[in-house]
């Protein structure tokens, strides 16, 4: 509950904070336009506008993506304030200090890596409900075909525009770092691939177009075109009186081309939250890998998991199997020095085969005082350290 | 079997300039114009004549024009297989152009070009794009896109053919009051056929026509090794025309019997060219005979023989693609204009002589006219075949780099499909095998044959209520199959980029129902506002016992799943985890029974923990006690389906009690009241799940990580701090933790790791991680001119000591 709260008060701050004003204006626009466009798609009774209209309530996930992104933004400088000023403490009076540090309560949070997933688990959340929309629309408009009911024209042309313009500000003049840097980084959808593969056959014919035309699409914004046109020639053939099929045709159209948009981005901040390697880093890493395994005194490596943390941010944990003989400071020193400057937060775990037979000499009296190690002597026969 | 197209298509490289293969051109193009007019006059005489006679007549004409020109008996030996295979051929062949010949009389020429003139390329292209493009991951050809969009391009022209073409407005009106133009056998059964399906004749043309054409496809494509056999395409074009006249004599011979019979049958419909001879039937048949011999001879030349020879004159000269791209070209636009004229001249006719059914009252407006669908579909023709046939830039059986094992990867997708069986085999075993999918599994199928029982008992008594249920039913589903295939993928073998295996995706599948459930809420709520306002009619008769079987359908699956669930839930007992204490009493009237002997009921999952939490009974109290209260969080995927299907329960008792209410006193306004209880209920229930899930995948540290291990670690000997303590749960089973531990000079690691592994093996972590560093470690860093990362912290121990 406490948490909950501390974030409502952060929004109420970032409502307070001047910069974010245009913001909170857009949102409120939004919200009505969102009420209203849903009023008109209800009364009209059209599948397709329904289904373009759900593109507002894509546009709220949008904007409160871009909150929570600016929210964690704000947390992250508040938090290197604090850790100068914690610095600048502990430069004062260090002894002193140095023990309050190892106080549990202090050290465990609830989140330990940050709060930087949030931004992968709201991009996630909004695409995937976009998603699951359209695919609930599809389902709606082929009920719809079935029951076969009138549909009233006169708002179609109205609310698409407005659910086009209010898309377009929110898209084009709220700041979201997350959704730019999925739209940048996962692949395109079939629309955009598409789209760019019919503008290039233009450029061939028109050359001057090409500074226009052939730069990649935001894809949210094609959508929203793509959308428009279809609800446009939806409702003028509706007037021509080609009957409901046209309706259904274009809402099933609209939610296939909301799936392709959507789904790149969801794989993309999906395989984020399944703890994957990020395509693009496997090359770089396993070329440091073969270096740090060439180092003196390395066996092997085992338990390699690298895993993007959030939006560029890679995480690494690493078991370095190293010889008997080895400095296992100067082994961890230099194999941190190989993977570093790739893997942000690593933690490299150093082991040797049967150190304890060496050892077992100096080290005998205060392990049988140790009940932890007598319990379960198999784990440490051979090499099997981890399980 | 995409082999012969995929060659084709390759072999780009040798393209002649335009000036040398001019006259082949025109060639072309002059025998694809006078194929049009051939078949625009095939139309006119199908109106006053049977089709079947027409056809036998134009083959017979045809063959025996083909057997003067290439003698194809003279110089063959056939042997047994061959002479089989031919004959299968035909008989198919045969069939196409019956099917062909019937499409023709019921869609007209224009219609009949556009759907049937495609070269076997383009069709196998479509399929090839639709069929095996989906199952290449990450090959983004070129040409792939332009293939899609081509093959989308065609539905879509075939589409506006079949749904947007006004033309069946007329035959509705015209031929189908019963008995009127329908004496032909073969006509009436057609339109039995057609009218049970429940599409107009026009539109079962064009779905003869396709079928036609697929056929056609198919046996071409697959018959290309007996062309060679037989020698050559012309011979083999002759063969196959002269069999093929063979086989039509008796149905013809039996029509022409039919039609004497029934003499009226000959003509039924009065036409431009047979006005004259419309009463005199019987008295001047020969004359009809003579009239009609005349047009048939140039059609079965034009149709059959000219434009065969100059297509494979042009093949040999031009290469295939440019061949088909410019007929098809020429086909569609000759045909459209051909159709304007026709239409024009035939108004003008028209005019003069009045429908003789004179019933309608009005002019009979033209036949199979143009209209804004086919205008269209015309365009969306032209642009799916030049995109279809233009060349790929890239063979197929490119290499396109290297798999995540290091083994060279080959685009080759004919490869795959034929395991396809076995994949289904396999997949089946693995669901079987363990008892979370299993259960979805069951439940999945008889969900699933409950919607298909409803869905055709829906379209037996024609009950769009029914139907439409069926749907939604077929849309929970979904959701089933997306818990299905999380708790099969989950038990995926770790891979170079899931390093972690794919135990992870349970919880997300678990996130990504309880977002579905989310948005049925929402949806439900939106639907149930509007209708408050307006609440609308029902009728309650059929609802009531449709959602009383929904009911108890949905009540096994309550009772399969809240035994695994309740299982999972029931370990908890004192339920110190704050998180999923509200999901456990808001369910806990659901299966109180099964709380009794949950403990007893073994499960091969949990059990392993238990008998870990029986070991560290002994040694401490307090660690037991939170061994317990980890597996309280249970499987995310199993409770997503589970309140999946509470919800759909929910809904059925919702319809339940608001139709009865509606049926006894006629309260309207309980039906969306009781909706928008359902998806408040819906979207409370779901609340708890997707916090859980949502707080592992945010990496949060399970809140029964006590501080007290972290104060252990800090009591072993030499250890001076810690830093970048992270523990976070993988899955519902898995935890992972990773430390640094800053020791002091002449402390031992590997004695303090394995004593911090201990530590954290007893706090139920199985992928532990445990950096020590040393001071040297900082000043090794330090001369390596390191980048420190996230060691700031930890170094901090070292220099304020």
């Amino acid at each position: 509950m406490g948490k909950s709260t501390s974030v409502l008060t952060s929004i109420f701050y970032l409502v307070k904070s001047s910069h974010s004003r245009s913001t909170i204006i857009i949102t409120i626009t939004t919200l009505l336009i969102c009420i209203t466009v849903f009023t008109m798609a209800g009364q009209a009774n059209s599948m397709a506008l329904q289904a373009y209209c759900s593109l507002c309530i894509f546009d709220l996930l949008f904007i409160g993506t871009a909150l929570l992104s600016a929210w964690i933004m704000e947390n992250n400088n508040t938090k290197v304030r604090q850790k100068m000023q914690n610095s600048n403490n502990i430069d004062n009076n260090s002894i002193n200090n140095s023990t309050s540090l190892f106080i549990p309560t202090q050290t465990i949070t609830t989140f330990s890596y940050g709060t930087a997933r949030f931004e992968v688990l709201a991009v996630f959340t909004s695409t995937m409900l976009s998603i699951l929309g359209a695919f609930f629309i599809l389902k709606e408009s082929i009920e719809k075909y079935l029951e076969d009911e009138i549909i009233h024209t006169e708002y179609l042309m109205l609310s698409s525009i407005l659910t086009y313009i209010i898309h377009m500000i929110v898209i084009y003049f709220v700041r979201n770092q997350a959704f730019d840097h999925v739209i940048a980084a996962s692949s395109s959808s079939w629309l955009q691939e598409h789209v760019s593969d019919m503008f290039q056959s233009v450029c061939h014919y028109i050359p001057g177009l090409s500074r226009l035309l052939l730069p990649r699409i935001n894809p949210l914004a094609l959508l929203c075109w793509c959308g428009l046109a279809i609800v446009f020639s939806d409702s003028f053939l509706l007037k021509m009186g080609y009957g409901h099929f046209v309706d259904t045709l274009s809402s099933l159209l609209m939610a296939f081309m909301t799936f392709g948009t959507m789904v790149p981005m969801a794989i993309y901040s999906g395989k984020i939250l399944l703890q994957t390697t990020p395509a693009p880093m496997i090359g770089q890493l396993d070329k440091c890998l073969h270096e740090a395994s060439r180092l003196d005194g390395v066996l092997e490596f085992r338990h390699e998991h690298f895993w993007a943390l959030s939006f560029g941010t890679l995480v690494g944990s690493l078991h370095v199997r190293c010889r008997r003989d080895a400095d296992e400071q100067l082994v961890l020193a230099h194999v941190w020095n190989k993977l570093a400057n790739v893997v942000q937060i690593l933690t490299i775990h150093v082991f040797k085969d049967d150190w304890l037979r060496r050892q077992t000499h100096t080290f005998m009296q205060p392990q049988t005082g140790n009940p932890v190690l007598s319990n379960n002597p198999s784990t440490y026969n051979g090499f099997v350290v981890v399980t | 079997m995409f082999n012969p197209i995929l060659d084709d298509f390759s072999k780009t490289s040798k393209s002649r300039p335009l000036s040398d293969v001019l006259h082949i051109f025109i060639l072309l193009f002059i025998s694809k114009i006078l194929k049009i007019f051939a078949l625009f006059i095939t139309y006119n005489l199908l109106k006053s004549y049977h089709f079947m006679l027409i056809l036998f007549l134009t083959t017979l004409f045809a063959s025996i024009c083909l057997l003067f020109i290439q003698k194809p008996f003279s110089s063959i030996r056939l042997n047994k297989t061959i002479l089989f295979r031919l004959i299968k051929y035909t008989i198919c062949l045969t069939i196409v152009r019956v099917l062909w010949i019937f499409g023709l009389t019921l869609c007209g020429p224009l219609r009949t070009i556009l759907l049937f003139e495609h070269s076997d390329l383009v069709i196998l292209a479509c399929f090839h794009v639709l069929f095996s493009s989906s199952s290449d991951i990450g090959v983004q050809q070129q040409g792939q896109t332009s293939r899609i969009r081509g093959a989308v391009f065609f539905i879509l022209a075939v589409l506006a053919i079949f749904a947007f073409d006004n033309d069946d407005a007329r035959q509705r009106v015209l031929d189908h009051p019963e008995g009127h133009s329908h004496h032909r056998l073969f006509a009436h059964v057609f339109y039995r056929l057609t009218s049970f399906i429940g599409v107009g004749d026009h539109k079962g043309g064009v779905i003869l026509l396709l079928i036609a054409l697929f056929i056609r496809c198919a046996i071409d494509s697959l018959n290309k090794k007996l062309i060679g056999d037989v020698g050559g395409p012309k011979k083999f074009y002759a063969i196959t025309t002269c069999l093929s006249t063979a086989c039509l004599i008796p149905t013809s011979f039996i029509m022409l019997l039919i039609n004497n019979i029934f003499p009226d049958s000959i003509d039924s419909s009065s036409s431009t060219f047979q006005t004259t001879l419309l009463p005199s039937t019987s008295s001047s048949f020969f004359g009809t005979i003579v009239s009609l011999f005349i047009p048939l001879i140039i059609i079965s030349i034009l149709l059959f023989v000219s434009d065969f020879y100059i297509e494979q004159i042009a093949i040999v000269k031009l290469e295939r693609l440019r061949t088909f791209r410019y007929g098809t070209f020429t086909m569609i636009g000759g045909a459209l204009i051909a159709s304007f004229l026709w239409i024009k001249s035939a108004t003008v006719i028209n005019n003069n002589s009045i429908w003789f059914n004179g019933n309608i009252g009005k002019f009979e407006p033209e036949e199979h006219a143009l209209s804004g669908g086919v205008v269209f579909s015309i365009v969306m023709f032209i642009f799916s075949t030049d995109l279809l046939l233009s060349p790929i830039k890239q063979r197929s059986g490119a290499f396109i780099g290297y798999s995540q094992d290091g083994v060279p990867l080959f685009n080759l997708t004919h490869q795959r499909s034929q395991s396809l069986l076995l994949i289904l085999r396999s997949s089946l075993r693995d669901i079987l095998a363990e008892t979370d999918s299993r259960r979805i599994f069951y439940f999945l199928c008889i969900n699933l044959m409950f919607t298909f029982v409803e869905l055709l008992y829906g379209a037996w008594t024609n009950s769009l209520g029914l139907i439409s249920d069926g749907f939604h039913m077929l849309f929970d589903c979904t959701a089933l199959v997306v818990g299905l295939y999380a708790a099969l993928m989950s038990r995926w073998k770790p891979t170079r980029v899931f390093s972690y295996g794919y135990s992870r995706a349970e919880v997300l599948s678990g996130f990504v129902n309880g977002l579905f459930l989310v948005v049925v809420a929402f949806f439900v709520f939106y639907e149930a506002i509007g209708r408050i306002f307006e609440p609308p009619e029902i009728n309650t008769n059929r609802l009531l016992a449709v959602s009383v079987a929904g009911f108890a359908v949905n009540m096994i699956g309550i009772f399969s799943f809240s035994h695994a669930h309740a299982h999972a839930h029931g370990g908890g007992g004192g339920g110190s985890c704050p998180m999923s204490q509200p999901s456990v009493a808001k369910e806990q009237h659901h299966h109180d029974h099964s709380h009794s002997h949950s403990h007893s009921h073994s499960h091969s999952h949990d059990g392993g923990h238990d008998h870990d939490h029986g070991h560290s009974h002994r040694s401490n109290e307090k660690s037991s006690h939170h061994g317990h209260s980890h597996s309280l969080t249970g499987n995310a995927n199993m409770k997503g389906v589970f309140l999946h299907v509470l919800a759909d329960t929910l809904g059925s008792v919702g319809v339940i009690i608001s139709s009865l209410l509606i049926q006894y006193f006629g309260w309207y306004i309980s039906d969306p009241i009781c909706s928008l209880f359902i998806s408040i209920m819906i979207f409370l229930s779901v609340i708890p799940l997707l916090k859980d899930s949502a707080m592992t995948l945010l990496l949060q540290t399970p809140s029964d990580i006590q501080y007290e291990i972290l104060g252990r670690i800090i009591k072993i000997d030499s250890v001076l701090s810690y830093s970048d303590e992270h523990f976070w749960r993988l899955s519902s089973s898995t935890i992972v933790g990773t430390i640094h531990i800053q020791i002091s000079n002449d402390g031992d690691e590997q004695l303090v790791t394995s004593q911090v592994q201990a530590i954290l093996k007893e706090a139920q972590m199985q992928n532990v991680a445990v950096q020590v560093e040393k001071q040297v470690f900082f000043n090794h860093l330090a001369g390596l001119n390191s980048a420190l990362g996230q060691l700031a912290t930890s170094e901090r121990t070292f220099l304020h000591k």
